[in-house]
């Protein structure tokens, strides 16, 4: 009778349970046995394992799909930690990649993390060990090792990123200057540094390879051109610097524009785009895209408009598309690593990618694609590709790099 | 401390009730509650839907494992290496139980809290009468609503929850109706709670939906479509439902008290027809195992009705028809499904196991018709193993042809052929005893065919619902398989106590003999004449009666010449003289063989108790034989089913009595004799049921309206006065004792129709059937204390003469006749020596017969 008390949902749970409980039980047993008949021994995953690559999610996939991929066939163990339960890596069944998941949902993940032992720890996460982190650098690990997700440098780090990181593995050498610049500022212990190139650019360079699209004048004589409005989150956004006036201004004059926050923004700030959402919610030319890589906007759009946004490197190295930079003021950069760098290399590279705009030169920027509209490109298609070469190291081939180096410092 | 909660508890809730009353009370804290649980509950949201993302994730890869491995030992393996990665173990569905077991305190303490408030009790609130009982609140039946309506609420809250799979709303769905079930005579004050609480769980889903539940809710109604299992669930349900009624015993005072006891009884009853019928639809629109596994479930659905059916038709609440047809039905049923459900289920077995299957298929059906036959024996009790012997001897047959066959044609006639020939030879025998005319002892032939052509219509009627007359055979053979065999089993181990317990009358209860002591010590001879007839009876047919009466009346006789048997037949006839009061011990074979009231007395007070039985008196069940000497012995007796096999393979479907032991009429009386000169210590009782002069039950070819028949009759009738004659001479000369004699006919003469044939019972008739002879020699010095109007008050007044005790007048029977189903024969046909149905209602009962014989309307 008392059983009978439990609502229909709680006894549902309870059948359930006892179907789970049945289950787990047949298979253990049924492990058990083939443990001892077949003398085939599961490994528990990660023990013993000297190299660990460490991933907040399906986000950062880029970056590490291609490491994995080299590691596996080169038949070295490793161990993938993810917080992410739809990470693709976790996919991945090979005797050689231990994945495991630390679910982010649940309490323990940050500090069972907290306590992994590897020689070597391969993240793409800044602010590892930070006060304001959940995760800290675990005493089992011997090296820290970085590497970036996208086309940037530490001036769009928060304070102290990468201070608990023993090597950082930059995209090109103009990336050590700032790091440099940083550990003399805060007198820190010098990081080793090593250029590799970007895993994640190659990803899609050779998702590309062979079929990059090229500049399509033709097209944007016959029809308007898509632009493109990748922001980045939080203070140094462009729709947090210049709102979404310029957007209505373009969507006036007749371009389709697809508007791309960064995906973090919809977790740190989702009123704030839900509001800029609704100041365009009028023009149907304009449609918000929430797409994590957002490679399928770049290949849609003609034009890119980003802030300090590592996008724009994406766009004008890979699609050879003009971008447009709008500045964002150091003054509201004071809680990033670029507070202490004489100057930010991403603000002059923007030169060289495209044309910048200001809050004085904003409103001309209808004028400005018109320009490029007619003119095709700001920069020519050899300086980009220059300008490429001259700031990331092996293209296409930047996972090799890295998993030489890591092999080097396993032994 | 559960105790120093429920305390607390209880406390909160009294000072509620003292502030609202205690309805009010109910409803405050069903919301006190729901809200304290909120969080918890929003808890096992979060828990089982970040479960169901796991299983969203992992259960295909698990599935692509297992289409990659054939080997179970790879799979296992790498399934192991997948839990591995995702943290993850099936136990893990246990989580989901964790935030459960902090609101079991709250269920419980409220369960017993409402327990043991006796400030409920006889409480009114709003519509509900009594917080303290269940509510009844639907009109004529007297069922209980808030039930329905807290399930109701269940379900509708199942199809406002946007994440429930199908699988969930069949799960849930059926945990409703079971909760149901279990809380259906909850005191209201609970349910009124625990109503509120779902109501309350209700409103939150449809709010959580940011006003689209109510759309939700709607679209989800509307495009509803039973899924896949749900007819089996319900199956499922109902028949538990009917199992636990059964094995309650709660029938009809559960859900419907405001019926009554017999219409409940048979509404209930077909509750597992119900369940059959679900399983039916279920099996209808699946495959493979789970159709069979449907089937199986329906099978057991109708052996539960078989159950139900067993001790229903003891009490005779069914109808007889539906009795008698509904039982074979199973035996048929049962062997003609099961091999062709597993030959239909499992196609791609070998051909040898196919063929194997079908032979074997072919081989049930002599065993069918044998048993059959056994269960059309209204008389007997087959055991559960007599039934076996029965089928095993039925394979001779066709085995022993099979070999022939074979022997003789060799290879070139081939298995198969041999079984069919053999199969279709056994057949021919078997179906012999339907072909002959006459009926003789065993239940009607036209019950047989009744019930075979009943089957042709179950069968084809199942087949037309599945479409295809072969899966039709399916499902029914695997039905009656498993459903007689049940049946039987049950028959042989529950039946009779479930019959006792539910039935009114006392199984082994002497009283008010229990303490009764015999003060006189005659010696009692009890001589049964199987059929012999009242004299005017036998008048009025023409037939020579003899000097019998003369006889007798000479001998210090006291003739009875308008006594009647109260029974139609030999049970019930010696049943009733030996009931003395109505107290029926045992079954009816078992009281004619001294396991009844009066042996009982006489054997308490030192008497010596000896039966001379007709074999077929004697096959019984594991009862007990208390008397001190048999004739013939229990193990010289023939089986029933040896009995039953040699009518069928002599093409005779009767009962004769010869056939039931190896000795001869003679013999009989030989060992009779004997009996009667043996000089026993102390006082003795005997009791001899002589085979004459028997009756048309016995001889099939014989009939009243025959001159030859008249002529066969009156010899026997004849031979039966010569031994009354030669046994009183011999006790009279002998037993010096005073003895207390009795002469009787155990019933009627049934001479003008054999049993079953009667479609109009006339005077004639009843008096053909009840008309028996009665005579007894009362001990010197005594007259019967009790008015000698019919067989029953022979005993009693003997046994008033014995304990001395004129009391014991008090139990005088009615003088009503017990009615015969198979010979339309209504109960209480006859009363107080007066007929009390037809034309002649309210005569006297042997002229009235005696006239109707010589008016000729007899036929």
């Amino acid at each position: 009778m008392m059983l009978a008390y439990l609502d229909p949902g709680s006894g549902s749970a309870l059948v359930g349970t006892l179907i789970a409980l049945a289950g787990a039980l047949c298979f253990s047993l049924k492990s058990l046995f083939y443990r001892i008949v077949c003398g085939k021994k599961m490994r528990s995953g990660d023990e013993g394992v000297q190299l660990a690559l460490f991933s907040e999610g399906k986000a950062y996939w880029g970056t590490f799909q291609e490491i994995v991929e080299e590691l596996i066939a080169r038949k070295i163990h490793f161990a993938y930690y993810t917080l992410d339960l739809r990470d693709p890596g976790l996919l991945i069944d090979s005797d050689y990649m231990h994945a495991k998941l630390f679910d982010a949902r649940k309490a323990t993940s940050y500090h069972k993390l907290s306590r992994v032992n590897a020689k070597v720890l391969l993240a793409t996460t800044p602010n590892i060990g930070t006060p304001n982190y959940p995760l800290k650098r675990s005493a089992g690990i011997e090296k820290m090792v970085h590497i970036f997700h996208a086309f940037a440098d530490i001036s769009a780090y928060h304070i102290g990123s990468l201070d608990h990181y023993d090597v950082v593995l930059t995209v090109g050498p103009q990336q050590e200057v700032p790091i440099r610049e940083v550990e003399k500022a805060r007198g820190l212990k010098p990081k080793v540094i090593i250029p590799v190139g970007l895993p994640y650019f190659d990803v899609q360079y050779h998702r590309l390879e062979g079929a990059v699209p090229k500049v399509q004048s033709e097209r944007r004589t016959q029809d308007k051109p898509t632009i493109l409005v990748g922001a980045s989150w939080g203070a140094k956004g462009l729709l947090s610097e210049y709102g979404t006036k310029f957007i209505c201004d373009l969507a006036k004059a007749g371009y389709h524009i697809i508007v791309r926050p960064h995906p973090q923004s919809y977790i740190a700030e989702p009123d704030f785009i839900a509001k800029c959402q609704m100041e365009t919610a009028a023009f149907e030319n304009v449609i918000w895209d929430r797409d994590t890589t957002g490679v399928k906007a770049m290949q849609m759009s003609d034009l890119l408009i980003s802030d300090t946004s590592s996008i724009r490197f994406d766009y004008a190295f890979l699609y050879k598309k003009p971008v447009i930079t709008l500045e964002i003021p150091a003054e509201k950069r004071l809680e990033y690593e670029g507070q202490f760098m004489r100057e930010i290399w991403t603000e002059k590279a923007a030169h060289r990618l495209g044309k910048v705009l200001t809050h004085q030169t904003l409103p001309t920027i209808v004028e400005v694609v018109k320009d490029v509209q007619k003119a095709g490109a700001f920069v020519s298609s050899s300086s980009i590709s220059d300008f490429r070469d001259e700031t990331m190291v092996n293209v296409g081939t930047s996972a090799k790099a890295v998993v030489e180096f890591l092999q080097k410092e396993m032994v | 401390m559960f105790e120093s909660l429920l305390v607390g508890y209880r406390w909160l809730f009294l000072q509620l009730a003292a502030i609202v009353g205690c309805g009010w009370a109910i409803v405050a804290l069903s919301i006190i509650c729901s809200g304290l649980m909120a969080p918890l509950m929003a808890s096992i949201a979060g828990i089982v839907r970040r479960e169901k993302e796991y299983e969203d994730v992992i259960l295909p890869q698990i599935a692509a494992i297992k289409e990659r491995y054939a080997s179970d030992a790879e799979r296992n393996f790498h399934i192991q290496r997948l839990y591995l990665r995702y943290s993850y173990s099936p136990i893990c569905a246990v989580k989901k139980v964790l935030p459960l077991f902090v609101q079991i305190p709250f269920l419980l303490l409220t369960y017993y809290m409402l327990k043991g408030t006796a400030e409920i009790q006889g409480v009114h609130f709003l519509f509900l009468q009594d917080l303290g009982k269940p509510d009844a609140l639907i009109p004529i039946v007297h069922a209980h609503l808030l039930p329905f309506v807290m399930t109701g609420i269940n379900i509708l809250t199942v199809f406002a929850t946007p994440s429930f799979t199908h699988k969930d709303w069949v799960q849930t769905i059926a945990i409703a109706l079971l909760f149901l079930i279990l809380l259906y005579t909850a005191p209201s004050a609970l349910l009124l709670y625990w109503t509120l609480n779902n109501l309350i769980s209700f409103v939150k889903v449809l709010i959580g939906q940011r006003g689209r539940g109510g759309r939700l809710l709607y679209d989800r109604m509307m495009r509803f479509r039973l899924p896949e299992g749900f007819w089996a669930t319900i199956g499922l349900l109902i028949l538990l439902s009917s199992l636990y009624l059964l094995i309650t015993a709660r029938l009809y005072a559960y859900f419907f008290p405001g019926f009554s006891y017999f219409f409940a009884s048979k509404t209930w009853a077909y509750l597992p027809v119900l369940a059959f019928g679900c399983f039916v639809l279920s099996a209808w629109r699946s495959h493979g195992v789970c159709r069979l596994s449907c089937t199986l479930a329906g099978l057991t659905a109708l052996y539960a009705l078989a159950i139900v059916i067993y001790p229903l038709s003891c009490r005779g609440i069914l109808p007889k028809c539906l009795e008698i047809s509904c039982l074979p039905m199973w035996v048929y049923c049962t062997s003609l499904i099961l091999f062709p459900v597993i030959q239909t289920e499992y196609a791609h077995a070998g051909k040898r196991l196919k063929e194997f299957i079908s032979a074997s298929f072919l081989l049930a059906l002599p065993i069918v018709l044998a048993l059959h036959y056994a269960s059309a024996n209204v008389d007997f009790t087959f055991s559960f193993i007599s039934k076996v012997k029965l089928a095993c001897y039925s394979l001779l047959v066709p085995l022993a042809v099979m070999v022939w066959s074979v022997a003789c044609a060799g290879r070139s006639l081939g298995g198969k052929r041999a079984a069919g020939l053999s199969v279709g030879f056994a057949l021919g025998v078997f179906m012999m005893p339907l072909l002959n005319v006459p009926i003789g002892g065993m239940d009607h032939t036209s019950n047989i065919l009744l019930r075979l052509g009943l089957l042709v219509l179950i069968a084809l009627g199942v087949a037309f619902l599945l479409h295809k007359a072969r899966r039709g055979i399916v499902l029914f053979t695997l039905f009656a398989v498993v459903f007689e065999i049940g049946a039987e089993l049950y028959a042989e181990f529950f039946s009779r106590e479930s019959v006792s317990q539910s039935t009114e009358l006392p199984v082994f209860d002497e009283s008010p003999f229990a303490h009764l002591l015999c003060q006189r010590k005659n010696n009692i001879y009890f001589l049964i004449y199987d059929g012999y007839p009242n004299p005017k009876y036998l008048d009025a047919l023409g037939v020579e009666r003899g000097d019998t009466d003369e006889y007798l009346s000479s001998k210090g006789f006291s003739l009875y010449p308008n006594a009647y048997s109260a029974g139609p037949d030999t049970l019930d006839g010696m049943r009733s003289m030996f009931a003395c009061g109505g107290c029926y011990l045992g079954s009816p074979r078992s009281t004619v063989a001294g396991n009844n009231v009066f042996c009982e007395i006489l054997r308490r007070s030192g008497y010596k108790t000896n039966y001379l039985l007709c074999g077929y008196l004697m096959p019984l069940r594991g009862e007990r034989l208390p008397g001190d000497f048999y004739f013939p012995s229990v193990q010289g007796v023939k089986k029933p089913e040896e009995v039953i096999f040699g009518c069928i393979m002599r093409g005779v479907l009767s009962q004769s009595p010869q056939t039931f032991n190896e000795y001869t009429e003679q013999e009989w009386l030989t060992q009779k004799r004997t009996i009667l000169r043996k000089d026993l210590e102390g006082p003795r009782f005997i009791y001899a049921h002589q085979q004459l002069p028997a009756h048309l039950s016995y001889d099939p070819g014989l009939r009243g309206s025959d001159a030859e028949c008249q002529l066969e009759y009156a010899e026997r009738i004849r031979r039966a006065n010569e031994q009354i004659r030669e046994d009183i001479d011999y006790i009279l000369a002998n037993d010096k004792t005073n003895p207390l004699v009795i002469v009787a006919g155990d019933h009627g003469g049934i001479f003008i129709h054999p049993q079953g044939e009667i479609q109009y019972p006339d005077s004639a008739y009843i008096l053909d059937r009840y008309g028996a002879y009665l005579a007894v020699r009362w001990p010197a010095g005594f007259a019967p204390t009790v008015a000698m109007t019919c067989s029953p008050d022979a005993t009693l007044n003997a046994l008033i003469y014995l304990t001395g005790d004129e009391t014991l007048s008090r139990f005088q029977y009615d003088g009503s006749t017990i009615g015969a189903g198979w010979d339309s024969l209504p109960e209480r046909a006859v009363q107080g020596g007066y007929i009390r149905t037809g034309v002649d209602k309210g005569k006297p009962f042997v002229e009235a017969g005696v006239n109707a014989i010589k008016q000729g309307r007899q036929r």
